[in-house]
């Protein structure tokens, strides 16, 4: 995106995150949903529930590239891309769209996301202790 | 729509599968298979930069004689590998509750050193003696890590006859994001498609790149391809070579156990703040449903009353709150009308 383009980029954010109770084991205001990410261009400024964009505090590549590639394996989803819009803020932006016979939100569709990179991280964990003790067997 | 869109992609999905070459406290060598190419590359990611070890955060001098300045001896101080296995028990200093530092959140260790015999002394990371407290007692934690074949470990610095050096060092917690100081890993192996059938890597060559570049280690797991084999352009990485060499301060097989652990945490974390923004959402839409039957400025006046009961009471309904908040700076024009009048009288009143 271009610099004249990124200028002319109004974010409204709405903050709904409530503070929570459990003692500050999770950062509050982690993520936000963006309403008008782009209010010159009509395809990206579509907000509704099949399409949003959400923003994430303090996550890079990392999660960002797993993320985007689970959701694009949900078989509703259309579209989902993901940037870091600039190098020096600590925001991730993350885009969904989905086909308009999706039987799933986009919130739906981040949650199920989410859900199942933990499973992966779960099931390599599992492979990587079995891996362990069965080398040391060969030992 | 969509699923005969994709339905052509789908291949058989296979578990994913890891493979063991080589394994030692200091080097794990192994091959994940049956995983896409983002889930490896954050796991190396996560291994390099976000796994918590211990490390000397801040160094009180007390006597300094050598011919190396203070701070250049706190930068050498600062890079030495503790032992981390525990690290889960010490919180983050930016999170504890103690003015400056405490037991829950460091440790500290204390160099004390004077020469006194004609040849010159050297101090090694072995000298550095922990300070101990009920809370670090039976714990792997804090001790200067040190590797068999070195057992004095890393030369901190040389004293001539009668300089003394005596410093405290508080270590702390932290992730190598913030400082290289706190990398767990020395160095992570990484490859896939070791004959670069995917076309992922652009070679450098004067003549001939088959020539001048070196068959790795990873090559003779794959099949080496034929000159002639067509470009297969729906083919994907499946197999990543990996190998983790430990700093010390931590095994290198925990690395990448901690490495995945600590992927799920951060992707769990945005999981439940997803919940709490979603339940958010809903109650805005319920309250805007209340505001649309002429009940708004009833409920936007409640809530700045909860808002401040809440507090008083230690149990807040957090979502409410927010919401109250929310609805009154939106300036929605229901509310806005409404309260008027009330606004007013609040003015004079003060």
């Amino acid at each position: 995106m271009s610099d004249i383009e990124e200028s002319k980029m109004e974010v409204e954010e709405t903050s709904l995150t409530p503070t929570p109770i459990n003692n500050g084991a999770y950062d509050t205001n982690k993520i936000k949903l963006l309403k008008n990410v782009n209010i010159y261009d009509e395809i990206n400024s579509k907000i509704d529930d099949y399409n949003c964009s959400f923003q994430i505090l303090d996550e890079d590549h990392t999660l960002g590239n797993v993320l985007r590639y689970m959701i694009m394996k949900n078989e509703n989803v259309e579209f989902a891309g993901y940037s870091i819009p600039h190098p020096s803020e600590p925001y991730l932006h993350l885009r969904i769209q989905c086909y308009e016979d999706s039987t799933e939100t986009c919130i739906q569709v981040l949650h199920k996301g989410l859900a199942n990179i933990m499973d992966m991280c779960d099931v390599v964990g599992d492979k990587f202790a079995d891996a362990v003790n069965k080398f040391r067997d060969e030992e | 729509m969509s699923s005969s869109l994709n339905s052509h992609l789908i291949k058989k999905v296979l578990d994913p599968e890891i493979k063991f070459k080589e394994a030692t406290s200091e080097y794990v060598d192994f091959t994940l298979s049956n995983v896409d190419l983002s889930l490896a590359n954050s796991l190396r990611r996560v291994m390099i930069s976000e796994i918590p070890t211990l490390a000397i955060d801040s160094v009180e001098v007390e006597k300094n004689t050598t011919v190396l300045a203070d701070e250049f001896l706190a930068h050498r101080l600062g890079l030495i590998p503790l032992e981390s296995y525990d690290i889960d028990k010490l919180r983050y200093n930016r999170e504890c509750t103690c003015d400056n530092y405490c037991n829950r959140c460091s440790v500290t260790l204390i160099l004390n050193v004077i020469a006194t015999e004609d040849s010159s002394k050297s101090v090694y990371s072995r000298d550095l003696t922990i300070v101990q407290n009920d809370h670090i007692k039976n714990l792997k934690l804090g001790n200067p890590a040190v590797s068999n074949d070195v057992p004095e470990g890393i030369l901190i610095c040389k004293l001539r006859k009668g300089q003394e050096l005596t410093v405290k060092c508080i270590a702390k917690k932290g992730i190598s994001k913030e400082h290289a100081k706190w990398d767990s890993a020395a160095a992570i192996e990484f490859e896939y498609d070791p004959w670069n059938k995917l076309n992922h890597t652009d070679y450098w060559y004067e003549t001939d790149a088959k020539v001048e570049w070196p068959i790795g280690k990873n090559h003779r797991d794959e099949i080496e391809p034929n000159e002639d084999d067509k470009f297969d352009y729906q083919a994907e990485p499946t197999v990543f070579y990996i190998g983790v060499e430990s700093a010390k301060s931590l095994p290198a097989n925990q690395i990448v156990i901690r490495g995945i652990d600590m992927l799920r945490q951060k992707v769990d974390g945005i999981y439940q703040e997803l919940e709490n923004m979603d339940r958010g959402l809903d109650l805005e839409e319920d309250l805007n449903n209340n505001i649309n039957n002429g009940l708004g400025m009833d409920i936007g006046y409640q809530d700045e009353n909860l808002g401040e009961e809440g507090d008083a009471y230690g149990m807040p309904n957090f979502a409410e709150q927010d919401i109250g908040y929310n609805e009154a700076s939106n300036n929605n024009d229901d509310y806005g009308e409404a309260n008027f009048s009330d606004d007013d009288e609040g003015d004079a009143a003060w």
